[in-house]
């Protein structure tokens, strides 16, 4: 980021902590694995991982893993939570 | 922070259709803006940045995709690209009866048969157009299958679709970036494609849709995407997936065909000498260069990759996304594979990163696993 720029916008977005990229990127070069391929270690590690994730983010919330549903953000989550409870 | 490619652990990957490592380039292109924030949205500088970034990504997909004038709207990935697409209003959507489960467990698809050779049955297609003329209708058969690699006749299938004034989308997710291809050329209404089978991160894709059609959205909330696809965009990835298409090389897809070829050839020998069936599916079909769906029946597939595995060969059955369930794979049910040859198959796939030795370790470990198994 450029020297003199405040950066006041958090509630839009935040920079990437240093410590969750350097947690991320051994999934992107070395453990790629799709969560989903049952059939060999780069699977079984990527789902560990996920799962390990989950655990974390329930534990935070106070939450069970098994309530967490991983999206690909809060619009999603909230479309999400709102036609799935349209169902009930 | 300049981020490194990490040497990979095992010694054969063969799982490229499932997923794919990123590529270095990408990565270096990533890490320049890491540790800066930036969404789209926001009216400050950064947010102009991000917004720039995006687009120019976009421009560098469309060229790849061969669709400099149609729209691109990115998606977290090729499962809600198709969602996308298949949730636009139709009155019916046909479908080939081997579409990666995104578009298969669709509710709203009507199955078209294949025949035998995997191919869509395009006079089963023509009755149903027929008999649905004057509403919406929406043809949607993947480019390349997932699990065995064949290739439909995009070009008579859209052909088809557009005689009966009905839309084409095809899944491109396993053709893109593997095989030259062009939107335009094909005349294609609809295409979904996805950034991590080819190099760049998880967490992108997108629907190429021809210009003056429309795509409703299937969340609320925000105007990104033109309002097609509301929520904050993940800039990173988008920007991964515009350099990742930059780097597509159809020079080394056709060294990988060669490999696979030949690694088929060999292996068709060996079962041979050993008084064994070795069987290629759609092997006299047009299919994916860096795609085989093999096998030699009388030990489970299961089994079988369980052994590879710990010898560090990483292959796979069927599609990742329906790896883990117990039910046989919906792809060579309906191409009429027969049970044997369904439960003892296996699909290899390389990909950008993929040298020759690694097959050559996939021949020595599986033959050896065979010639095991004869002795006993």
């Amino acid at each position: 980021m450029e020297k003199n720029l405040i950066y006041l916008d958090y509630q839009a977005t935040t920079p990437c902590d240093p410590r969750v990229l350097e947690k991320m990127i051994p999934y992107l070069c070395e453990k790629y694995g799709n969560p989903h391929s049952r059939n060999h270690a780069f699977g079984w590690d990527a789902e560990f991982a996920v799962e390990a994730a989950r655990q974390q983010v329930g534990d935070i919330l106070n939450a069970q893993a098994k309530e967490i549903i991983f999206t690909s953000g809060a619009t999603e989550s909230n479309n999400l939570a709102i036609k799935g409870l349209a169902d009930f | 922070m300049v981020l490194k490619n990490q040497k990979r652990k095992t010694s054969a990957y063969l799982d490229c259709n499932a997923t794919s490592p990123v590529r270095p380039q990408v990565l270096e292109v990533m890490a320049e803006w890491e540790g800066i924030p930036l969404n789209p949205s926001s009216p400050h500088r950064l947010g102009k940045k991000a917004k720039q970034l995006i687009q120019q990504a976009r421009t560098h997909v469309l060229t790849a995709v061969g669709a400099s004038g149609a729209d691109l709207y990115f998606t977290s990935c090729g499962t809600e690209a198709n969602t996308l697409v298949l949730n636009n209003g139709w009155d019916h959507i046909f479908c080939s009866a081997t579409e990666h489960a995104s578009i298969y467990q669709h509710p709203q698809t009507t199955k078209i048969p294949v025949l035998k050779s995997g191919i869509i049955d395009l006079d089963a297609l023509k009755k149903c157009l027929d008999k649905t003329k004057g509403q919406r209708v929406l043809v949607s058969v993947h480019w390349a299958n997932n699990e065995t690699g064949i290739i439909q006749p995009i070009q008579e299938i859209r052909n088809t679709a557009h005689h009966y004034n009905a839309f084409i989308h095809t899944d491109g997710v396993q053709a893109f970036g593997r095989i030259p291809l062009s939107f335009d050329e094909m005349g294609l209404d609809f295409m979904s494609i996805s950034s991590h089978k080819v190099g760049g991160s998880q967490g992108s894709g997108g629907v190429v849709c021809r210009k003056g059609l429309s795509i409703a959205p299937i969340f609320y909330g925000g105007a990104q995407e033109n309002k097609v696809r509301p929520g904050t965009e993940n800039v990173r990835a988008i920007v991964g997936f515009g350099e990742a298409v930059k780097w597509f090389d159809f020079d080394r897809m056709m060294v990988l065909e060669k490999h696979f070829r030949e690694l088929e050839k060999k292996l068709s020998c060996f079962f041979f000498e050993l008084g064994q069936q070795f069987f290629v599916i759609g092997a006299d079909q047009k299919r994916l260069p860096q795609t085989s769906c093999l096998g030699v029946c009388g030990f489970l597939n299961q089994s079988q990759l369980i052994y590879l595995d710990l010898k560090d060969v990483s292959a796979s059955i069927g599609s990742a996304c329906s790896s883990g369930t117990i039910k046989p794979s919906h792809v060579l049910c309906n191409m009429g594979v027969e049970e044997e040859e369904r439960k003892s198959s296996l699909r290899i796939s390389a990909g950008w990163h993929t040298k020759e030795e690694e097959l050559l370790l996939f021949y020595d470990v599986w033959t050896a696993f065979w010639a095991e198994k004869r002795k006993g």
